[in-house]
């Protein structure tokens, strides 16, 4: 799975993806406390932030777990973390 | 670039891969940076360390960023701090919201680095540097000046000074040799009338409360003597 990203941000890109990853926890321990708010507020922010790094794929996975959230369907909130660790693990970035 | 180097930007908002991207982006043209996740560490710190600019997220996790405003705006605005909004809702309702809750600019996310990076030096350049010099309450603002009591009877008084007095808030008059017993004795509070007289000065109109019958009863004998 390849994507680009600029150049300009690749001291900081590791960061990021560093994140992503404390982010898939935090996702799975507030899924096993039915802890909605958080798991909306980890969506909203993934979308907001890896679209930013120019990684639309987790960008829009995040608008949907936002979505999921709202309306605490939880299989999906579950479906939508193991894609993201799918993607994460999966990853090549090429800086342009 | 170097210009923006004395300036200091203050990032509230949560996510943390979107902060160190913003402080990166902000840093290369120069101000120091400085993150908060909550609104009350924000208070915190803009009391402490006032900002010349703030970025601030709508979206705080359970809290949220109009709240940030509605508490703090006021005083933000007296010391000239901008004030940048970010959102990922592109509602006219919520854009109209944060300008007249006193955003002075509002920008969608995802963040674009061109978009930060015009708006952070335009509203960096447009204001100066602290005109005020606070306490730590961030409540009380000292400023000196010299002036002179041109006029005066036992109601008003009228300071001529290179300052407008726009806020009915008490003027103390350090030190007047004439007038210095009456001085100690009177509260003085502008009306808010100032004219401009030229060379950068003002008349300003200074009521007179909390004097004494015996206060002015000496207001008025000394209006006599000085006729």
């Amino acid at each position: 799975m390849k994507i680009q990203v600029d150049k300009e941000i690749q001291n900081i890109f590791s960061t990021f993806l560093m994140h992503k990853f404390e982010e898939i926890q935090l996702l799975q321990n507030s899924l096993k406390k039915n802890d909605f708010q958080t798991i909306k507020t980890i969506g909203h922010n993934l979308a907001g932030s890896s679209k930013s790094y120019g990684v639309e794929e987790l960008g829009i996975i995040g608008s949907k777990i936002e979505k999921s959230a709202e309306e605490k369907d939880i299989e999906q909130i579950e479906e939508y973390i193991l894609w993201i660790q799918y993607f994460l693990k999966n990853i090549e970035v090429e800086f342009v | 670039m170097t210009t923006l180097r004395k300036f200091k930007v203050l990032i509230i908002d949560d996510d943390p891969s979107q902060t160190i991207l913003l402080q990166k982006i902000i840093e290369n043209i120069g101000p120091t940076v400085s993150i908060t996740c909550t609104i009350e560490q924000a208070q915190n710190e803009i009391t402490h360390f006032p900002p010349h600019l703030i970025i601030l997220d709508l979206h705080l996790g359970e809290e949220n960023g109009f709240i940030f405003l509605e508490k703090n705006v006021l005083n933000l605005k007296k010391t000239e701090t901008k004030i940048i909004v970010l959102s990922r809702f592109n509602k006219k309702s919520i854009t109209k919201k944060a300008l007249t809750l006193g955003a002075d600019d509002f920008l969608l996310k995802p963040i674009n680095a061109k978009d930060i990076i015009q708006s952070v030096t335009r509203h960096l350049k447009e204001r100066s540097t602290l005109k005020y010099s606070f306490s730590q309450s961030s409540e009380n603002a000292t400023l000196e000046f010299p002036g002179e009591i041109t006029r005066f009877n036992e109601f008003e008084i009228i300071l001529n000074a290179p300052v407008k007095l726009n806020e009915k808030k008490e003027i103390v008059i350090i030190k007047n040799t004439y007038f210095q017993k009456i001085l100690e004795a009177i509260h003085l509070i502008p009306s808010t009338i100032s004219y401009f007289i030229g060379n950068g000065r003002y008349d300003n109109v200074l009521k007179v409360t909390g004097a004494t019958e015996e206060t002015l009863k000496d207001m008025r004998s000394m209006r006599k003597t000085r006729r």
